[in-house]
């Protein structure tokens, strides 16, 4: 039981990860509290569903996934969360709405039962005598590989400490020539592609349905109450204790308990450590 | 260069900039003097797209600026250094310079760096420090190199001595000075009369939104009420 702690731990704080980064970049750099994340990770999820049902290699339902969870997200940026984005309020109340709109457009497409989507790989391996797919070690992996993508994304490249910069101080970058509502739509469109990269990859190993966004989202904003919005490393942090509490509920109690355990995390996070672990702001450290 | 007619802004119903007018020359150093809350930052900042004008326009070099968006402004050369100076904190001197220069290439880059740290050696000893860690004098280098970085045509200074020992202000102030010769043309706004007067071309007081006195620093010290005011001198 400690060993499949342990592993599997590892597994869902990288994944964890992934989402709660897109939802937190966002928010740190344009102070946009993005509560559709979770329906676009969900989304990615039915679009791998449909190609892959539609007989596409595997590159091309990666690729096509990915690329329509970005467009639907710059759309939804540009077509209602810009227009509103000064009130933090309304942005949540509206991206709460859109994800509740995707989530019925998806039970009218495609029903309320779930759905399966194929593995990438098949077959499966142990690690510490814990029997797991090499689906799920493709995820970790993964997910480790854009993690460090990201943080050498903002910390080495110009592009990087231009995302930075406008998150730091935005009146600022502008003054500099930087127009920030480029980057806007360029970290919208990556933090979901950050979450339709995690939707891919676990999709073979959850049940698609349409409601299945809102478990990642909830971890995702513990995590980020706990990390700190906008930190990266305090996200990875976040993640592992999230991860690893939601393990250890599982096993050595009961897998229904693990959202209870979340809450409250979440509940006493907010309580004790409202401002996260850490400060705010992107940063590289 | 930056020609500023008839201008009225402000803040909902509070008018701060009244019927504003003022030009700027290419080559000259003008400094706006006046008492707090005068209006002066809000007069920078309208010209950088920040606060928008109610009436009025803004030029420059001929062409109306009063609707483009700040950053667009600054790809035209105007870069403003604003109150409170406002280094990205959590970022590297060298990096704060980088966002500068971000529409050179690298050649350009390079020798830009070169120059701001000819004017600053202090940025070159501390490249890697965070802004953020910095004194405040320090600071304010950080934030004249990297507003120095996009090779400006007009630099706008907003209090640049604020806050600073007098040993630091001079420090700065002999680079601006050095900057001015350079060819780059200087909108400054000070409260440190003094400093000001001894490198500026012209001077400007700002009072309750509108210029109510232009001239060179020899006719302000002639202007016995200015002279009381501004210096202290009877
Ligand atoms: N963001 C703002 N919102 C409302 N009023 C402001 C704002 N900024 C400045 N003011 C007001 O505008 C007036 C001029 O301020 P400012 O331009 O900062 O003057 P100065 O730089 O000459 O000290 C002051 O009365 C100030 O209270
Ligand atoms: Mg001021």
């Amino acid at each position: 039981m400690v060993a499949d702690i342990i592993v599997f731990g590892a597994i869902w704080t990288a994944i964890y990860s992934m989402i709660a980064l897109g939802f937190s970049l966002i928010f740190g750099v344009a102070k946009i509290m993005n509560l559709s994340h979770g329906a676009f990770f969900m989304f990615a999820c039915y679009a791998a569903y449909y190609l892959s049902s539609s007989g596409l290699g595997l590159f091309w339902v990666a690729l096509g996934a990915i690329v329509i969870t970005i467009i639907l997200a710059i759309v939804s940026y540009l077509g209602i969360i810009k227009p509103m984005r000064n009130s933090l309020t309304q942005v949540l109340i509206l991206t709460f709405a859109f994800a509740m709109f995707l989530e019925q457009i998806i039970v009218i497409t495609f029903g309320p039962e779930p759905r399966y989507v194929p593995s990438m790989l098949e077959g499966g391996m142990s690690i510490l005598g814990v029997r797991v797919t090499h689906q799920q070690v493709l995820a970790f992996v993964i997910t480790i590989v854009l993690i460090l993508f990201l943080w050498w994304l903002l910390s080495r490249t110009n592009m990087g400490r231009i995302i930075r910069a406008v998150s730091q101080d935005r009146e600022m970058a502008s003054m500099l020539g930087i127009n920030a509502e480029k980057i806007f739509i360029f970290v919208m469109g990556l933090s979901a592609a950050f979450a339709a990269v995690a939707g891919l990859l676990v999709a073979p190993f959850l049940t698609v349905t349409p409601a299945m966004g809102w478990s990642p989202i909830l971890a995702a904003f513990t995590i980020v109450v706990l990390g700190g919005l906008g930190n990266v490393w305090g996200t990875l942090i976040g993640a592992f204790i999230v991860a690893y509490a939601e393990m250890i509920t599982s096993y050595a109690f009961n897998p229904q308990l693990k959202e209870a355990v979340t809450f409250t995390i979440m509940i006493l996070a907010l309580m004790y450590r409202p401002n996260g672990l850490f400060s705010k702001g992107v940063s590289d450290a | 260069m930056l020609t500023i007619t008839n201008l009225s802004a402000g803040y909902g119903k509070a008018v701060v900039i009244n019927q504003l007018n003022l030009e700027v020359k290419e080559g000259e150093m003008m400094s706006i003097i006046g008492p707090n809350g005068a209006g002066k930052t809000t007069l920078l900042r309208c010209i950088n797209g920040l606060v928008p004008a109610n009436s009025g326009d803004i030029t420059f070099e001929g062409k109306s600026i009063k609707k483009l968006p700040t950053h667009k402004i600054a790809r035209l050369g105007i870069t403003h250094c604003p109150e409170g100076r406002r280094p990205f904190p959590e970022m590297s001197v060298y990096e704060n310079l980088k966002m500068g220069g971000l529409q050179l290439n690298n050649d350009q880059f390079n020798e830009r760096l070169e120059y701001v740290y000819s004017l600053f050696p202090i940025l070159k000893e501390r490249k890697s420090q965070y802004a953020g860690t910095m004194s405040g004098g320090q600071q304010q280098m950080v934030a004249i190199g990297r507003a120095l970085m996009t090779s400006p045509k007009l630099l706008i200074l907003d209090e640049p001595s604020i806050g600073l020992a007098p040993i630091v202000v001079d420090e700065i102030f002999e680079q601006i000075k050095i900057i001015k010769e350079s060819g780059v043309t200087i909108l400054l706004v000070e409260q440190n009369v003094d400093v000001a007067l001894k490198v500026t071309d012209k001077i400007a007081v700002m009072d309750n939104g509108q210029i109510s006195f232009i001239g060179n620093p020899a006719e302000l010290v002639k202007d016995a009420s200015l002279r009381e005011i501004y210096l202290g001198i009877g």
